[in-house]
């Protein structure tokens, strides 16, 4: 528990499974519009965010949302991975 | 709202100075930064506030790991939540995932892809196809024809002694018995079909899982997912669709959305007359539906790599799934034909007004004269030549035109199939063009107006040669 705490381990949204949750640790992009649309639809860093589906496009929940990603929008969000089916 | 008390109970302590530069903050510093926009920017030239102003800004990003953008809006969503959690009381058991399986089959390629051809052929094909485009045109088509016609003919004939101004109201160009007709008997069935299908999908939520869905075939073509919506909207009416084009992310997304638009998606009157008369020869359904399909990827393509700017991007949000309201359904509907037929009403009589002209005075012979040998080069008999001039009126008016060919038994068989395929790549129009022009500008539309009409006969050409080298019959 205690080790656990200070383990950063994160890695972006699109190297992980399916029905993984985790919290989005940062959102980087080198395209500043796509974070700012990624920010206005309500994906920011803390929240708790579900991958349920990558193929063929990702699909998240963030809050009460779910939202549907390109593979290069899903790789600029950086996730704490915290369960794992 | 205490602005400043929120902030230092639910914001870390480094957002602070951003904080206040966005107008949460003391007074002060509110002054000054609500100024911050070009306007005011130039006018505070000089002043000291603003040397200030970028001070605290470079100071306060230099504190920061991420950009300061990101910080404020992060900050705002923050204080959001707190304010949203301490009014709102949260139900234990919430029902969000009502239709979750019904979520996940649309959504998952092993079953959403059926699904989705599901959807088309009961949908489009069946319904505004077989349905709108055969039963209900056959009915109101047959109707004037046997009932309104001759009387229209017969009354203007005891009105008016004089042959030309009988030909403006009545005959085989008149307002009334083709203007009318074909906006009423033809176009109206299809167009009203075709609105409720798309309203239906549009409030069920089905189309941003649509769009989830093609993603990445779409990209291949130099678009996004988003951009199935006024494609599929282009299957009912091109110029609403033109419009609607806006609402894609990018100019270059824009640009091929309006090329595909204007070359390869027929329009639903189209449509409903193509899948009407060629049903009846499943072979000819099919070369026009391969033909159709192969250009969209193959245009799309070249167009993905030609059309300058940056590869598009695709997000959306997916709204839970909801059982559409009939009564919103039908409001849609009525609000999109009352701003179709506004749209083309004027237009319908217009062209018949200008045929009318054209025959009087001898031009829309001497027009028909010279797409003859263009129509005798495609294999198509001349008697085809009017039908594609309506179609650069509007383009369901020319589709109108080859249902009147077809049930007269001019045209038939390969040559079917053949002006099939011309007449929906052909140029759009007049309606379509002129939004082309307000959405895309003078050079675009002309670039996009150009190739439409050499890629339409030159493959129209190709097609017919390779048909009678292959000796389909159909």
């Amino acid at each position: 528990m205690f080790t656990q705490g200070f383990s950063v381990h994160y890695s972006p949204l699109n190297f992980l499974g399916t029905k993984t949750q985790g919290i989005i640790t940062a959102i980087r992009n080198k395209d500043d519009k796509i974070v700012k649309k990624l920010l206005s639809m309500g994906i920011h860093t803390g929240m708790q965010i579900t991958l349920e589906q990558r193929f063929p496009s990702f699909v998240i929940r963030v809050g009460r949302t779910r939202i549907a990603l390109d593979k290069d929008i899903a790789s600029s969000i950086k996730v704490r991975v915290t369960t794992r089916n | 709202m205490d602005c400043h008390d929120c902030s230092q109970s639910c914001q870390p302590k480094r957002h602070n100075k951003a904080w206040k530069l966005f107008g949460f903050g003391s007074k002060k510093s509110s002054k000054n930064n609500s100024s911050i926009d070009s306007q005011t920017t130039m006018a505070l030239v000089g002043s000291p506030n603003v040397g200030k102003i970028e001070r605290i800004v470079i100071e306060t990003q230099a504190g920061m790991s991420e950009s300061l953008t990101f910080a404020i809006a992060q900050s705002r969503h923050q204080l959001a939540m707190a304010l949203e959690q301490d009014v709102t009381v949260q139900p234990q058991q919430q029902r969000a995932f009502k239709h979750e399986w019904l979520h996940q089959l649309t959504v998952h390629p092993l079953t959403g892809i059926p699904i989705l051809g599901l959807v088309l052929y009961f949908g489009v094909y069946q319904f505004v196809g077989v349905f709108g485009g055969g039963t209900l045109v056959d009915g109101i088509e047959g109707f004037f024809e046997s009932e309104i016609n001759p009387v229209v003919n017969n009354v203007v004939a005891a009105i008016f002694p004089w042959q030309v101004i009988q030909d403006l109201f009545a005959n085989d160009y008149g307002i009334i018995t083709l203007g009318i007709r074909y906006a009423v008997a033809i176009v109206l069935p299809i167009v009203t079909t075709f609105f409720l299908m798309f309203s239906l999908l549009e409030d069920s939520g089905y189309l941003p899982r649509l769009s989830l869905l093609v993603d990445r075939l779409f990209k291949t073509i130099g678009l996004s997912g988003r951009s199935i919506i006024p494609l599929i909207l282009g299957l009912g009416c091109g110029t609403m669709a033109t419009l609607v084009t806006r609402t894609l992310e990018s100019k270059r997304e824009r640009i091929i959305a309006t090329l595909l638009l204007a070359l390869t998606i027929p329009c639903s009157a189209q449509l409903g007359v193509i899948l009407g008369l060629l049903s009846q020869e499943p072979t000819a359904l099919f070369v026009w539906a391969t033909v159709m399909v192969a250009i969209f990827l193959g245009i799309g393509f070249l167009a993905g790599k030609i059309v300058p700017g940056n590869a598009s991007c695709f997000y959306m949000e997916i709204p839970p799934l909801r059982l559409p309201s009939l009564k919103a359904i039908l409001t849609k509907t009525y609000v999109r034909l009352k701003w179709y037929f506004g749209e083309i009403l004027p237009l319908f009589i217009f062209a018949s007004v200008l045929i009318w002209a054209g025959k009087l005075t001898g031009l829309f012979d001497a027009l028909v004269g010279g797409l003859e040998p263009v129509m005798l080069w495609l294999g198509l008999p001349k008697e085809a030549a009017p039908t594609f001039l309506y179609g650069f009126f509007r383009r369901d008016y020319g589709a109108a035109g080859m249902f009147d060919l077809h049930s007269s038994g001019i045209l038939a068989g390969q040559q079917l199939v053949v002006a099939a395929v011309t007449l929906t790549l052909f140029i759009p129009c007049i309606a379509q063009l002129q939004f082309m022009f307000k959405e895309r500008g003078l050079k675009n539309t002309i670039v996009i107006a150009s190739f439409v009409v050499l890629f339409a006969f030159s493959l129209g050409y190709l097609l017919n040669q390779l048909l009678t080298i292959m000796e389909l019959s159909f």
